[in-house]
């Protein structure tokens, strides 16, 4: 009756086939034709050719029915794929909160983990990675002038050179210069303001290639002389002081007594590299100084197209080396220096901070990817017969797997979803650590970013930490388990090694860290101990600026200056005044050549030396050394004697086995500058930063002498609680035009400079020790639950005698031989990974033994302590509780 | 041409729900059942019957199992599932209505103005 064989009957049973389902069905249709036309009395030729006759195009159908049936198969299989994953989410879900405890402990160790990581990458992406708001930012270059014999590596372009290197270069589709940012007296009507203003070649917009928020940029022709003076505001300056009035374009201010058009507003976020100005008045490089020794400009470029960093420094020392050969007395031995704007924004220490700290924080994941994994497999312990049923009942391995690996997944996503929480806080707290002394910290925010940073995070460490317990709670042998009978044991040997080396591990990378804490907090105690030359307990810096229109008039300037002095040392509080040019870690440092005139050098290699201008008192004023001869007095006066002081560094380098006091030295050019004598040694100072090794030649002189119009004020005080009042008060009455000074304390400037490594060292103090809390947290619930696996053990060893002791020695023991390896691991990764701190610290070596030994010592002791608890529990253990549980 | 194609498809979706409003019946089952009823007058390629009832199957109208057929060999029967009994009212009423439409213009006496 029928051909087909009998086991194809039963085939059905075993698998669905779509395709022989429809192969199958329409046969059986066609024989059923054709058992109908024989029966009818065709032949049996006949009876086929006519049931295909009837049915028609057989092969069509059969395509079109399989193509039905392959997408029916395939909305099936993703219904199911969705339906399994629901049931693994509900499945986990229900078993997390069965057990709270674990659940509770994953959670807050990712979440700490997360977080750290989510907080730093925020910096990292605001501070590093998140473009600046400029046109093609990587394009934009800074230059520099460097001159390499005399140590000098970032200076100023003079306005001569960089004509030359703009209309000769092949390399920058535009080059524009600017000033250096100055105080000047903004008024708009009321009370003058102290604001930073800076004078820029208006190409300078173009060049950045950003537009105006509100009117319109500087032009050349704003640049021409004569043309009607005119300023462009920062969006900051234009909030703050103008209360965002968007009539201000076309308005008239007053800028250092002189009016001015405001003819636009920048966006927020918008400044010039380089400089912390925010208005910005128009120069014109064509009518500067010819002279190319007069160095005070900043340059950037924007490369053109294709053109790397590399060809662009070889093309333009062909300039600067043409330049040195035409005009030697100012050209010989300068060059080129340039970096990219990203680079320059944010210092090379910041950047370094910032690495380092996403390196940490990434060891904390790791930590808590670790402790997770623990008491991840802990738990798949505990869960054996659950699993080993589920595997009998028919789950495949990838099944359970798969079900395991949602579970971790879905505490990830909880554990991330607090972890940004924490980031939050986190973020909120570096803004405090890091205040104004980070660069772009406003910059950093939680942003779209940051959460899918924090989001792959997750996922992948779920992946780190919920993989191995996974594949091995599917590999048992479920015979075994289901045999056990109620006993959940270990899960052997393998889970045990497993256990402990996640245990090393935690304790090698925690050493790392706490190592890093270790010498960057060395680094710190070395730095705050340096020795700056003076007092700077309770000295305070007030920048001041003789009036407009005195610089004509030297004795009006210095009038000025001796009339502040002689006011301020009369204020209560102020126990000593001096007025010195740029004050200790308040100002920019300023730089002569000189030379001996009974030594004359070749004019290329004249040395030089930094120098400040003060008055009489202001080596008292900040306790500074007098080792020779006298201080400046008041009779040293204009018309009288030139003279100076030098530093003791200065003496011993250029007048070494010498008396130099009486000795002459000639200042600026060779042959025709100033010849002052030398009345006095004085100690040596630090002005700029506590970390320089070497002392610079330090000359000093008399205001009397050689007045400048920007001076400071400094003042020694005993009681600084209505001082600004006071002062604001003694400088209107000199002169009401000039607006009310700011008061910094030394002491607080000093702490700034060290704001790149306090900013490391705080962090990392913190990461590291939340390192350790984890490690330790990891050490004891392994151990503990070493001890709760051996419980049966250890009763019947008490069992048959053996000594408590013994027991507490085995459980101690064994945590003390996991602390020495990850201690001696821990140290041979510290070594390899301390170099990348050497630009942070000061006076340490990066493989300090000290602080090694140390942080060794620490953390053995801290492994020990955390297996005491359990390892006491062990000894208590009683034979009976032992032999009877079964759990 | 499309039109005509849909048509068609309409047509023999709406037999094949009618013929199984009777009760479960594989596919040859139903091609005779069409033919008879008909007088075998709209003489229906069987083959389209196939792609019509995997689509039905598809959106639910009916299901499918194997089973034996009345001369004892594998066969695939069709059921009616509830959606298909209502969606079968449904095309019945279009059906109809349609009908009936079409039926009042040809007999109809009046010239169009």
């Amino acid at each position: 009756m029928s051909d087909e064989p009998l086991w194809r009957r039963y085939r059905r049973f075993l698998r669905p086939d779509p395709r022989r389902d429809v192969d199958d069905e329409i046969a059986f249709h066609l024989q059923m034709r054709i058992d109908e036309y024989e029966r009818s009395g065709h032949s049996s030729t006949d009876a086929r050719e006519e049931a295909m006759r009837r049915f028609g195009n057989v092969n069509a159908v059969l395509d079109e029915c399989h193509d039905i049936g392959r997408h029916r198969a395939e909305r099936g299989r993703r219904r199911w794929r969705w339906q399994s994953f629901g049931q693994d989410v509900r499945v986990g879900l229900r078993g997390l909160a069965s057990n709270r405890g674990f659940a509770l402990g994953v959670i807050l160790t990712m979440a700490i983990g997360i977080g750290a990581n989510a907080a730093v990458f925020s910096v990292a992406y605001g501070v590093l990675l998140r473009p600046l708001p400029y046109r093609d930012p990587d394009a934009l270059v800074r230059l520099w002038t460097r001159n390499v014999p005399r140590a000098v590596e970032f200076f100023s372009v003079s306005p001569a050179d960089f004509r030359e290197w703009r209309s000769q270069n092949r390399v920058f589709s535009a080059m524009a210069a600017y000033d250096r940012q100055r105080d000047v007296a903004l008024r708009r009507g009321g009370e003058p303001e102290v604001v930073q203003a800076a004078r820029v070649s208006p190409d300078i917009f173009s060049l950045l290639g950003t537009e105006a928020l509100l009117g319109r940029r500087l032009t050349g022709d704003d640049a021409r002389p004569g043309a009607p003076e005119t300023a462009v505001l920062g969006y900051y300056l234009w909030q703050t002081r103008f209360g965002s009035d968007s009539a201000i374009v076309g308005r008239q201010v007053s800028l250092d007594g002189a009016t001015v058009t405001i003819v636009g507003v920048m966006p927020p976020r918008f400044t010039i590299p380089g400089t912390s100005a925010l208005v910005w008045q128009p120069m014109s490089i064509d009518t500067a100084p010819a002279d190319h020794a007069n160095r005070y400009l900043r340059v950037l470029g924007r490369l053109a197209p294709g053109v790397t960093l590399e060809r662009a420094r070889a093309d333009l020392e062909v300039i600067t080396a043409r330049l040195a050969r035409e005009h030697p007395a100012s050209n010989e031995g300068w060059t080129i220096n340039m970096l990219m704007v990203s680079e320059s924004i944010v210092g090379t220490q910041f950047r370094r901070a910032v690495l380092v700290l996403v390196g940490v924080v990434a060891f904390v994941l790791l930590i808590a990817c670790a402790n997770a994994a623990n008491l991840q497999l802990a738990r798949a312990t505990a869960r054996r017969r659950e699993m080993a049923l589920r595997a009998a009942l028919g789950a495949s391995r990838g099944r359970i797997v798969t079900q395991l690996l949602t579970e971790s997944a879905l505490l990830s996503m909880i554990a991330g979803a607090v972890g940004v929480g924490l980031a939050y806080g986190g973020i909120i707290l570096l803004r405090k650590v890091g205040d104004t002394t980070v660069p772009r910290l406003d910059d950093v925010q939680l942003d779209a970013p940051v959460l899918l940073f924090s989001i792959v995070v997750a996922l992948g460490c779920s992946l780190l930490f919920g993989l191995v317990p996974a594949l091995q709670a599917s590999r048992a042998d479920v015979g075994e388990i289901l045999k056990e009978g109620g006993r959940s044991g270990d899960t052997g040997r393998g889970g045990r090694r497993i256990r402990s080396a996640l245990v090393v591990a935690e304790i090698a990378l925690s050493l790392m860290l706490l190592v890093g804490a270790g010498l960057l907090l060395r680094s710190f105690a070395r730095l705050q101990a340096v020795d700056v030359g003076f007092d700077p307990r309770g000295a305070m810096v007030v920048p001041l600026q003789a009036p407009e229109g005195s610089s004509k008039e030297p004795e009006q300037m210095a009038g000025f200056y001796n009339d502040v002095l002689a006011r301020a040392r009369a204020l209560p509080g102020v126990a000593d005044a001096a007025v010195v040019s740029s004050a200790p870690f308040a100002g920019p440092n300023t730089g002569l050549s000189f030379v001996r005139p009974d030594r004359p050098v070749d004019p290329g290699l004249l040395p030089d030396a930094d120098f400040r201008v003060i008055t009489p008192g202001y080596l008292r004023s900040l306790r500074i050394p007098l080792h020779q001869g006298r201080d400046f007095s008041a009779s040293d006066r204009a018309g009288s004697p030139q003279v100076a002081l030098i530093s003791h560094a200065m003496a011993r380098r250029y007048w070494p086995n010498e008396n130099p006091i009486g000795s002459s030295v000639r200042t600026g050019d060779a042959a025709k500058g100033t010849v002052y004598t030398i009345v006095g040694v004085v100690g040596d100072v630090r002005y700029q930063s506590l970390d320089t090794p070497e002392m610079r030649p330090m000359l000093y002189l008399t205001a009397d002498q050689a007045p400048r119009r920007t001076m400071s004020l400094l003042l020694r005080t005993t009681n600084t609680s209505s001082l600004a009042v006071a002062l604001r008060g003694v400088v209107s009455a000199v002169d009401p035009s000039l607006p009310p000074p700011s008061m910094f304390e030394i002491e607080q400037l000093i702490r700034g400079t060290m704001a790149a490594r306090r900013f490391a060292l705080v962090l990392l103090a913190i990461f590291a020790g939340t390192a350790l809390v984890l490690a330790v947290v990891g050490i004891y619930s392994v151990m503990a639950y070493a001890v709760r696996q051996q419980t049966r053990e250890l009763g019947i060893r008490v069992a048959l005698g053996a000594p408590r002791r013994s027991l507490l020695a085995g459980v101690v023991g064994r945590a003390a031989r996991l602390a020495a390896m990850g201690v001696v691991l821990g140290a041979l990764g510290a070594i390899m990974l301390t170099d990348s701190l050497s630009g942070l610290l000061f006076g340490v070596e990066p493989t300090d033994p000290r602080t090694f030994v140390g942080v060794a010592l620490l953390l053995a002791t801290v492994a020990v302590a955390a297996s005491l608890f359990p390892a006491w529990s062990a000894m208590r253990a009683d034979p009976m509780v032992a032999l009877h549980r079964s759990d | 041409m499309a039109t005509d194609l849909e048509f068609k498809r309409g047509a023999i979706e709406l037999l094949v729900l009618k013929t199984l409003s009777w009760g479960p019946m594989h596919g040859y089952a139903i091609a005779r059942w069409i033919q008879d009823t008909t007088d075998d007058a709209l003489r229906v390629e069987e083959g389209s019957l196939y792609p019509a009832l995997h689509r039905l199957e598809d959106k639910g109208a009916i299901e499918a199992s194997w089973g034996l057929s009345e001369n004892n060999r594998q066969a695939k029967f069709y059921t009616l599932t509830p959606r298909g009994r209502q969606a079968l009212r449904a095309e019945i009423d279009d059906w109809t209505r349609y009908a009936a439409a079409i039926a009042k213009v040809i007999s109809a006496t009046r010239q169009p103005a």
